[in-house]
């Protein structure tokens, strides 16, 4: 490693420090992104995890808050329309949204919070789900936070 | 230790010209200006945009067309290796800024992030910017790993935990890489409760042992054939399209070696028509 410059070193132990001791340097914060949706669970979802409800209460599992989108009517049609939107997150709010708002129209608001996964909570969830639910954790969670 | 090889011109070269080229080819008829179009509201900064931050950003159209154009310009440059050092740099911190400018809009390819480090390996590594590049990929299959038994433990292999990402991947990404979903073999081996748990297991470990790859030279093509097998089955089982890694794994591939054999091949047909 000595024969390395001084910025690959540099470079190097960002690198390394970034991945022991978990710190989301910038750029780095993809090595946590990359090692998490490899993960064994719906991770992408809880990253993303979109939380509906229309009472206020609050999903006991999340850490951090994300964002709080009012669902107006123009926001929605600009989201679907656009491309480049709809690959992002807000199709995936929008889907759920749209899924949550059958069961309960009185739906206002979209809570969205960054997740850290919840091992024990999975495991509850896996073992009492059924396989739909199993294999779409997300529609399970929803439910969760629904309740 | 790690041996830190320096790079050879023939290699470098090739690398280059292969790295850049993908790179143009993949990011180059990405639609930014779609993202200016988003609301508002939508903007999250994240990394160094959150650190300072940043408003949603009030780029003109004009603004937009002209940082992309650049970014080509400059791509074509860094293939030819013209004003290499100058342009690499320039190449490095406009990668940068655009990679962080969509995920700012919850956008998040998280294979964009590796190739742009890769593009700061190949601006400062000096002469070791293969080695640079092939400790990136380690590195991120590593911390894959890592984050898996820090997260799941074991328990990321010896439970249904792969058998469930076969399963929800057909709901989660139902709309994406028609091909690989048209054959169905997630739905296929998701009954194999065994399989899923050896698969999960053979992943795991190949994760972790990426960073031999560094260190040993028996076990390197071991190690990256396995990773590249790995991110096939990822997109026919997961239906996720990892091709932006090409440009990484070709930072594996000693083309002196291969040049060098395929001179030699070449050369008895030289000397016997030169003997005759």
């Amino acid at each position: 490693m000595k024969e390395l410059n001084w910025p690959s070193k540099f470079f190097v132990a960002v690198i390394l420090i970034s991945i022991l001791f978990k710190i989301e340097f910038f750029p780095i914060s993809n090595y946590q992104m990359y090692s998490e949706t490899l993960l064994p669970k719906p991770t992408f979802i809880y990253h993303r995890l979109l939380e509906v409800n229309s009472t206020g209460v609050e999903v006991p599992f999340r850490n951090s808050e994300y964002g709080i989108f009012p669902l107006e009517e123009p926001l929605i049609q600009s989201i679907e329309t656009n491309e480049a939107a709809g690959k992002s997150l807000a199709k995936i709010t929008l889907g759920l949204f749209a899924k949550a708002k059958l069961k309960n129209p009185q739906l206002k608001e979209l809570r969205l919070y960054r997740m850290e996964f919840n091992w024990p909570l999975y495991k509850e969830l896996r073992l009492s789900g059924d396989l739909e639910a199993r294999g779409a954790v997300k529609m399970v969670l929803l439910e969760t936070a629904h309740d | 230790m790690i041996e830190v090889q320096t790079d050879s011109n023939f290699n470098f070269t090739v690398n280059r010209v292969l790295l850049f080229l993908f790179l143009l080819y993949k990011i180059a008829p990405a639609k930014f200006l779609a993202f200016l179009d988003i609301p508002d509201v939508l903007w999250m900064p994240t990394g160094v945009f959150h650190f300072f931050e940043f408003p949603p950003p009030a780029f003109s159209e004009l603004s937009v067309q002209i940082f992309s154009y650049s970014w080509k310009l400059l791509a074509v440059l860094c293939a030819l290796g013209i004003s290499y050092r100058l342009s690499s740099i320039f190449f490095f911190l406009m990668t940068l800024i655009l990679v962080n400018f969509i995920y700012n809009y919850g956008f998040t390819p998280h294979a964009f992030m590796p190739i742009a480090l890769v593009t700061f390996a190949m601006a400062f590594g000096g002469r070791h910017k293969i080695f640079l590049v092939r400790f990136i990929f380690c590195t991120i299959y590593f911390s894959a790993g890592l984050s898996k038994l820090r997260n799941g433990g074991l328990e990321w292999i010896f439970s249904e935990s792969l058998q469930n990402i076969l399963l929800r991947s057909d709901i989660y990404f139902h709309d994406v890489h028609s091909f690989g979903r048209s054959l169905a073999l997630n739905l296929q081996l998701a009954p194999h409760l065994v399989f899923t748990k050896i698969l999960a297991g053979f992943t795991l470990l190949m994760e972790l042992a990426a960073p031999l790859a560094l260190f040993s030279k028996k076990l390197r093509y071991p190690i990256v054939t396995s990773l590249l097998g790995m991110q096939i089955a990822i997109y026919f089982l997961i239906f996720v399209n990892f091709s932006w890694y090409a440009c990484l794994f070709i930072f594996w591939i000693d083309w002196e070696e291969i040049w060098k054999r395929i001179n030699k091949f070449h050369e008895p047909n030289t000397l016997r028509e030169t003997t005759v």
